[in-house]
Parts: structure tokens; sequence; C-alpha cells
């Protein structure tokens, strides 16, 4: 476990999931664990899960590049934006709105649903999220 | 955003009304709209029986769900027009129209263009004149005549389409571009039957595409979304794109564009000449009025 001086020092962190948002993207890796891709932090050289549990990379070799500072990949947060067969990515943060102009997609011939359910255009996306767009225009 | 009923979190905004809702009020307010615009353009009262023509889309299974939870007397058509693609879109819509029809215990006439008339949509454009590789142009025809048919047939007062707002901007707009005065007089919220000619009626003409969408999602209604495989890139829908365009940087221009129109005609802009009404003759045939004497263009391209 994190001690709680630790916990402080990394900015926002707290012990639940939402704490997942406010974690500073330079500290967010995704690492090849017992030979499985999982999401972490790294502090100091050590590496935890979103829960504050200390993780020890069974893979020595993995564990060495970590104590050197060598990290694999930083892991990029990002939301999906899905239009019929189409994908789009874009950084969390902003409006679902400025999201589609950033993409060119209209508003007006799009409604959004995250996990089922409609969401308004002013809606500031998260780390994870997954929007799918419905045309709406047809007829011909 | 918040709903302006009751502060909860909003699921649809309406920039041109400036108005957001969620689902609850969301649903209560699409069908007292609906209401309101069929009692203002005096489409039809509840003693007459409605004839909704029904395409297995979004827009046409929310009216019929519309006109249902108003309490008007409303049947539905489907017209079976064969077309496959390889996509199965005419038996996949039929299969969806069916299942609201029965879900809702729904009376549903259908007819299948190859029983009755032998050849499939993509079959009779192929021997016809009109435009041998899209074949719109014939499955309007051929749309037109069975819901007129229907209408007559079985004694409906009224024959109710799913046209929404956009449907009807687009028409316009692209008949503004060529200056189609004729087609400009005739559309609009209702177009008056006369003997042998149904009344035709569009409720949903003042509501954005956008928002049926949203209220056929809202309330769990299976319908197609792909899209008809002949519409690919056709005109209506670059029109469509284009007004869309223009809303999003203005919203309500759509609106605007088609009410001013209503509004400038009613004031005279379009003056009609009485010869137009006057020049409808009965086909020799079917006994449906046309422009012609003799065969209907339903009829000439049948007996080819």
């Amino acid at each position: 476990m994190l001690t709680a001086k630790t916990r402080q020092s990394i900015s926002g962190f707290q012990n639940n999931s939402r704490s997942r948002q406010r974690i500073p993207a330079k500290y967010l890796f995704v690492l090849h664990l017992h030979k499985f891709k999982t999401e972490a932090i790294i502090f100091w050289g050590l590496c935890f899960d979103f829960n504050g549990h200390f993780v020890p990379p069974l893979d020595l070799k993995v564990y060495n590049q970590l104590r050197r500072g060598k990290i694999l990949r930083p892991r990029v947060p990002m939301v999906k934006l899905i239009l019929r067969d189409q994908e789009y990515e874009v950084r969390p943060g902003m409006t679902l709105l400025d999201a589609l102009k950033k993409n060119n997609i209209l508003s007006e011939g799009v409604l959004c649903t995250r996990n089922g359910e409609l969401v308004v255009e002013d809606e500031i996306l998260r780390d994870g999220d997954v929007i799918k767009l419905i045309a709406a225009i047809s007829g011909g | 955003m918040k709903c302006r009923a009751c502060g909860q979190k909003a699921v649809v905004n309406m920039r041109q009304h400036k108005l957001a809702l969620c689902k609850e009020h969301y649903l209560e307010w699409i069908p007292e709209q609906t209401g309101r615009f069929i009692e203002k353009y005096k489409m039809f009262s509840h003693e007459e029986k409605v004839l909704v023509a029904v395409s297995g889309g979004k827009d046409s299974l929310s009216l019929w769900d519309i006109l249902q939870r108003l309490g008007y007397q409303a049947d539905g058509l489907y017209i079976c027009l064969g077309i496959d693609e390889g996509l199965n879109y005419s038996a996949e819509s039929q299969r969806l129209t069916g299942k609201f029809a029965a879900a809702h215990s729904l009376k549903l006439h259908i007819v299948d263009v190859q029983k009755e008339y032998g050849s499939t949509i993509p079959e009779f454009s192929l021997k016809s004149h009109r435009g041998r590789l899209k074949p719109c142009s014939v499955c309007g025809l051929v749309k037109r005549h069975v819901m007129n048919r229907v209408a007559r047939d079985f004694g409906y007062d009224v024959l109710a389409t799913g046209h929404n707002l956009d449907d009807e901007a687009a028409v316009l707009f692209g008949n503004t571009l060529s200056w189609a005065g004729e087609y400009m007089l005739r559309q609009g919220p209702v177009l008056h039957g006369n003997s042998g000619l149904a009344r035709k009626v569009k409720p949903l003409c003042r509501i954005y595409e956008r928002e049926m969408l949203a209220y056929a999602l809202l309330r769990g209604i299976e319908y197609i979304y792909d899209e008809c495989p002949f519409s690919v890139g056709s005109t209506s829908i670059y029109y469509k794109q284009l007004l869309n365009k223009l809303e999003s940087d203005r919203p309500g221009a759509k609106q605007t564009f088609y009410l001013s129109f209503l509004e400038a005609r009613r004031s005279g802009l379009f003056v009609e000449r009485e010869t137009i009404q006057a020049e409808l003759h009965p086909c020799t045939n079917c006994g449906q009025p046309t422009s012609a004497p003799g065969l209907c263009s339903f009829c000439r391209m049948m007996s080819r």
C-alpha cells in the first residue's frame, strides 16, 4: 500500500475508481505485466494499480526496466467516437460538440449515445468514453 | 444541460427552439407538438380513418406510434418493394414493421409489388425508361399508385406519410434551385384530395429529422438503420447535408426556410393558375386521376 503522504503527492490520487480521471497522463502507462497488458501508475519507478496497491512485476526483465526508468509506452488518455463503420479518437476534457467539430462531423446530422444513453453536446468527455454516433439523415 | 420542464439532466437539446428536455418530457413533447400541427393544418379529426404509409424506418414507425398514442384511428400500409441488393433490405424492413404492428396490436395492410404486379422495383426500373440505373423514380411512382389505391379501396379518409422537416426542406431546396413553380404550388403539410385521389398529410412536417431519431431511440422503437441501397449518393441526401451545414451555423435556418415559404405562398407569392387544377382526367385503366387523357403513367409502365 502507498503511504498517506505518497498518496497525496500523486496529484488528486484517491482510493476510488473516479481517481483515474485526475491522475496526470505522465503517470499512466500500459505495461506488460505477467505477460498480460495492464494499465498502471508508475511512481518513483514503482508500479501501482488504480487502487494504490503495489504491483510487483513478475517478469524480472520488465521490473529492471522499470527500475531503470525505461518505460514501455506511456498510455495516452483517449475518447473514441464511432459513426457507422468509422472510428475517430479525441483527447478527453473537451466537450462533445468540440470533438465533433474537430472531426468535421455536423452535430445536426447525428445523435450521440454513451452506454446506450443519449448525451447532449455540452457533455465533457472523460478518458475511456466510447461515444456511438447515430446518423439522422436518411431517405433518397 | 438541464431539462426546462423539471431541471433533470437533458437528453435532447433543440437549438432552434432553445429547448432542452429530459427523456420523460421529450416523449410527451413530441406527440403534443404533432397533435398541435395536425389541428393547425386541419389534417384530420379523431373521427376520420387514417392510413399510415409505413416503411420500417424511424419516421414512419414513430408517426404510427404517435398517432396511436394520440388516439387516432391509424392503420398501417407496408409496400414490399422487393429490394434486396445483398442486404435483405425489404424483408428486414417488413419484419420490423410487422413486429411493431403485432406488439401494439395495430392493423397492417401489406402489398407485395412482385406478387401483385409481377416484378420487383429493380426489375421494373430495368424495363422502364425512367432512370435505368436508379430505380427511385419508378419506386416513387409505384408507391404513390399503391398508397392511393389502398386508401380508396378500403375507404380511408386520409393518407399520412412520415415526411419530416428535413425531407420537406430538402425537396423545397431542390425545387427552388430549379424554380420548379408548379411543384412548389403543391408542396405542403396537406395535399388536398379530390375524387379518386386521397388526401395526403405530413403530420411530422414541422419536426426535425434528428428529433424524430431521438424519439424513436428513446421510445425504444426498432427501426431499420440501414439506408436503402439505392439512396446512396442521392441528391436529396446531399441537399439535407447542405441544409444541416447552414443549420449548424444558424440554428433554425431549416425551419425558417420551410415556414417562410409556406407563409409567402399563403400570402400570394405564388398565385395559383386556375388551369392547373382543372387538368386531371381519370385513367382509362385504373381510374386514378392523371394529368393527360388516356392511361396514367403507372398503367403505361405496366403495359410495357
